[in-house]
């Protein structure tokens, strides 16, 4: 299954596509403007580079990433709670010679580049979507098809995710159609909904991968995927104004944000009567939120996914079932995809004896080939085999009992928090740049075996006369302007200096026993 | 009722987890990046502990827990 062709077949469907709010767009129409922005595309940029998308889930989003596909080239999907100076950043790494910038937010673009914002999107497409090239006058008449030889090939890059990295730089994972067609001709079979059933939401931000599951599985199986935005996020009235009328059957999210809307009582079968599967990824799923769903939805299956973005969305999935809730153990996140060959390794690299803790490593078509012009990140952490298929080693320790995976925790300093992947150096990194800032260190704080937030503690070059709490408000504000908002700690504890261990390193098991 | 004051206060240093809430009384919380969505389910897991009265998400708007001092002046509205 692959999306252009799917789509393709889908090309003169006027059944809805994506609803987001008000606005809807058919499938006829999801084919025929991206074919349009493909021409636009074309004609701006001269070199294949990836295309810069800045924005939340607004539906000229998923016209923009096909019209990507369609030309091919991959696109970078940057969700507004970036700050510009990180897409900027992001921007000098890629060299795309266009950005799509529906945030609101100025940009300053790097040499070369051109930027079309939402409120011009309409009139661009008028103009130059007929690909006629000069963009004198307004499209007549034909309308200029994308040619199928331009479409992404197996080996392209179709989209890179820039993810936290530990030096403070975001590291793009680089995705390919063969890493993306692996990964759904594995999973769409647990994606199946029923005849007639036909909404799936669209919640996920785009910068995060579980987003990939609506729009390149049930897009193409012709679903409708009804979008939210952050607005809709902050505000739960309005966001079930939508829900209730929305007609979802399945629902993809991260354990998270199903379970802020799980702690109200409506949320229930009478307000989503058609939901029949919950697919959940993205952190640790509690027993605690799949008994609570399996009450409130009694016909709804519940699916835990695990995989890093490295891994294509999804590297292991199983559905929940009561017995594995009876169970003492975590729940499983399920047996390793179709295709994959997996190891559980000790420190030193060698397979643990059956039934031990270690990294999980796992070879698969679903691998990235590595992340965007970075050889030294990437060689850490990705190898390849003899015969040519791409391996990673995870950082995530689990174990395996009667073919199921369970996951234990991480071996480095990468948190989730609410389902987003951090680096905690990444933080610090950030931090450290702040003139007030001498050095830093990130913790998380865990409640109920989970990330409940994140501290940061501080030594100060010159202590400004103002309260700890002021400062670190400073600081906060400071460090937001260079990180997305939620790599920023919720709490910041002022010191005059750090402890040190015996190594004469920062001693974080001193500052977490002693202040978190 | 008297105590709102104070059962405001103690319910968003419970939910935001840091005592720093109570410095300011009108200081915005989302903006401190004190709170958050999470944080603020946990606003009314602590109210119904407190005082056994459930809220439902939807009854709560973000500025009715912006501040101490809104969030006490919600609360004589709701329970006082």
């Amino acid at each position: 299954m692959w999306i252009l062709d799917e789509l393709k077949k889908r090309s003169v469907s006027d059944e809805t596509a994506l609803i987001h709010r008000e606005e809807t767009i058919t499938f006829r129409q999801l084919w025929e403007k991206s074919d349009a922005v493909a021409a636009v595309i074309s004609s701006r940029c001269k070199s294949k580079n990836p295309v810069v998308i800045y924005g939340n889930k607004d539906i000229e989003i998923t016209i923009v990433m096909l019209a990507a596909l369609k030309t091919g080239r991959a696109y970078v999907p940057l969700d507004i709670t970036f700050p510009p100076s990180r897409v900027e950043t992001i921007m000098q790494d890629v060299e795309n010679e266009l950005i799509f910038n529906f945030s609101g937010e100025e940009v300053i673009l790097p040499s070369g580049c051109t930027e079309i914002k939402k409120a011009d999107f309409s009139s661009v497409l008028a103009k130059e979507g007929c690909g006629s090239g000069d963009g004198a006058g307004l499209c007549t008449g034909s309308r200029s098809e994308a040619p199928e030889s331009e479409y992404v090939k197996a080996e392209d890059n179709c989209y890179i995710l820039f993810t936290s990295g530990s030096t403070g730089k975001p590291k793009g994972v680089q995705i390919t159609r063969k890493n993306i067609e692996n990964f759904t001709s594995w999973f769409a079979s647990s994606c199946e909904l029923s005849e007639g059933k036909q909404v799936v939401l669209n919640q996920v931000s785009y910068s995060f991968d579980v987003s990939v599951i609506p729009l390149y599985i049930y897009l193409p199986m012709g679903k409708t995927l009804f979008s939210i935005d952050k607005e809709m996020l902050d505000n739960t009235r309005l966001l079930f104004d939508y829900l209730e009328n929305s007609r979802i059957a399945a629902w993809v999210s991260t354990p998270a944000f199903l379970e802020i809307c799980s702690f109200a009582d409506q949320f229930q079968e009478e307000m989503l009567p058609e939901l029949e599967t919950i697919i959940l990824a993205g952190e640790v799923l509690t027993k605690k939120l799949v008994s609570t769903l399996h009450n409130k939805f009694k016909r709804a299956k519940v699916i835990n996914g695990y995989g890093p973005t490295e891994g294509t969305v999804l590297l292991s999935a199983c559905e929940i079932t009561d017995e594995m809730i009876r169970n003492e153990k975590s729940l499983p996140i399920g047996r390793i995809l179709d295709d994959g060959e997996y190891q559980i390794q000790d420190e030193k690299g060698s397979a643990v004896e059956a039934g031990g803790t270690g990294e999980l490593v796992v070879v698969s078509d679903s691998i990235s080939k590595g992340y965007f012009k970075n050889p030294e990140q990437t060689e850490k952490v990705f190898f390849q085999t003899e015969s040519g298929k791409m391996g990673y080693r995870t950082g995530d320790l689990v174990f395996e009992q009667d073919g199921l995976l369970y996951y234990v925790a991480r071996k480095d300093t990468q948190v989730k928090l609410n389902g987003f992947r951090i680096e905690l150096n990444d933080i610090s990194s950030n931090l450290n740049r702040l003139d007030m800032v001498n050095n830093s260190v990130v913790l998380p704080v865990y409640k109920e075996g989970r990330v409940s937030y994140l501290t940061a503690f501080v030594v100060l070059n010159d202590r400004p006369d103002l309260s700890d709490l002021k400062i670190g408000i400073e600081l906060k504000k400071g460090l937001k302007e260079m990180v997305p908002s939620y790599m920023v700690p919720r709490k910041i504890i002022i010191l005059d200096q750090f402890p040190m261990n015996i190594n004469g390193k920062i001693d974080r098991k001193k500052l977490a026993e002693e202040y978190l | 009722m008297e105590n709102v004051q104070e059962l405001a206060l103690d319910i968003l240093i419970a939910a935001c987890e840091t005592d720093e809430v109570g410095e300011d009384l009108d200081l915005d919380l989302f903006e401190a990046g004190l709170m958050d969505s999470l944080a603020s389910v946990s606003v009314l897991l602590e109210l119904e502990e407190r005082t056994g009265v459930r809220l439902q998400p939807t009854d709560v708007d973000k500025d009715d827990i912006r501040t101490v001092n809104k969030f006490a002046e919600f609360l004589k509205e709701k329970i006082g």
